[in-house]
């Protein structure tokens, strides 16, 4: 149990360390720091003293630590599925601009059509 | 006085010939018009077709959906010296003829935007169609509190200046709600003119998919909570 409990302790050093860089880097905002920093410090201290989980989880009326963990993760995932899919709907706009620029470009290189009546 | 008709296609080999054959022979009194058609990537004969015609011809280099198409011609149509803009599908489901219906509003000065509406004359539209169609207008009245009998319809007009301002984020079909949304924007003057649609196994293949509602929705859904430039 404990040889888990440093590996996941090896794993949000990792995580963190990642987070900081490309804070450093000026990728990832410091709302967006503080957030990762909160996420993955409360993770090490629900592996370490897990008693903490059940503790927030009665304050906040649910039954088990464990619960709190899973709805929390759930909500977590949703989020990022939603930011994930904004990313998406920029990138899938960013495209269109260079598609339109290419057909617009490609336009004023030739004539444009008559007008008729 | 010129109105710029933007006709989106994407592999419409099949109806492109007709579509522009019609938009060319119909006359709008002493108005000019000119012809942009978007071939949106099409991998069927679509821009030879139409590049036979004498119109203009703007090519996506890969497909980006109707929403997509639309933008380009817009943007198109910003640069040029038209009074009018107008939007027809290519897939045959909409009379070139009802464009002199739609212009009136706006030559009349009662209106910046008209939407051609297969909903005021009643009793043509499929039932599923119909229903999916009465949800859309709900949903876009509840986002962006416009009322618009038809918000999916694809023919459309707008006065330049109307035109000018639009300013449409969407690629694919959700785009038809999006014009309500501008519209909403800008306070433009809006009115509604009935229109008669053509129902054929081709355009109803062609055009949105009911099952395609669900996904529609997300993204307006989206576009109205996350800011997306």
């Amino acid at each position: 149990m404990i040889i888990t409990k440093f590996l996941i302790t090896i794993f949000v050093f990792f995580a963190l360390s990642r987070v900081v860089l490309r804070f450093k880097e000026s990728k990832v905002s410091l709302v967006a720091l503080i957030g990762w920093v909160l996420l993955w410090s409360s993770v090490e201290l629900i592996v370490w003293i897990p008693a903490a989980a059940s503790s927030v989880a009665q304050i906040l009326g649910i039954g088990r630590g464990a619960d709190l963990i899973i709805y929390s993760s759930i909500v977590i995932l949703f989020y990022l599925i939603f930011r994930i899919y904004v990313k998406f709907e920029d990138l899938e706009r960013q495209i269109t601009q260079i598609v339109q620029t290419v057909a617009l470009k490609k336009q004023t290189d030739k004539p444009a059509g008559k007008s008729s009546k | 006085m010129k109105v710029l008709i933007i006709v989106p296609a994407y592999n419409e080999e099949k109806t492109i010939g007709v579509i522009l054959g019609n938009l060319k022979a119909l006359k709008i009194g002493e108005i000019k018009k000119e012809i942009v058609v978007v071939n949106d990537g099409s991998g069927d004969q679509t821009a030879k077709i139409a590049a036979k015609q004498n119109i203009t011809l703007l090519n996506h280099v890969l497909n980006r959906g109707l929403g997509g198409a639309l933008q380009t011609g817009f943007a198109y149509a910003k640069s040029r010296d038209a009074d009018f803009v107008v939007t027809i599908d290519s897939d045959g489901q909409h009379d070139p003829k009802d464009i002199k219906k739609l212009l009136s509003p706006l030559l009349e000065g009662r209106a910046d935007a008209v939407i051609g509406s297969r909903m005021l004359e009643g009793g043509k539209m499929p039932i599923d169609r119909r229903i999916i169609n009465y949800l859309a207008n709900l949903v876009t009245y509840l986002l962006w509190s416009v009322w618009i009998t038809d918000t999916q319809s694809g023919l459309r007009a707008f006065t330049i200046n109307a035109a000018r301002k639009i300013d449409i984020k969407t690629n694919r079909m959700e785009v038809s709600s999006e014009f309500a949304k501008e519209i909403a924007r800008n306070h433009f003057r809006v009115a509604e003119v009935p229109i008669r649609a053509i129902y054929t196994d081709y355009s109803r293949q062609k055009g949105q998919k009911n099952a395609n509602a669900f996904n529609i929705l997300v993204k307006l859904l989206i576009h109205k909570f996350a800011d997306i430039k």
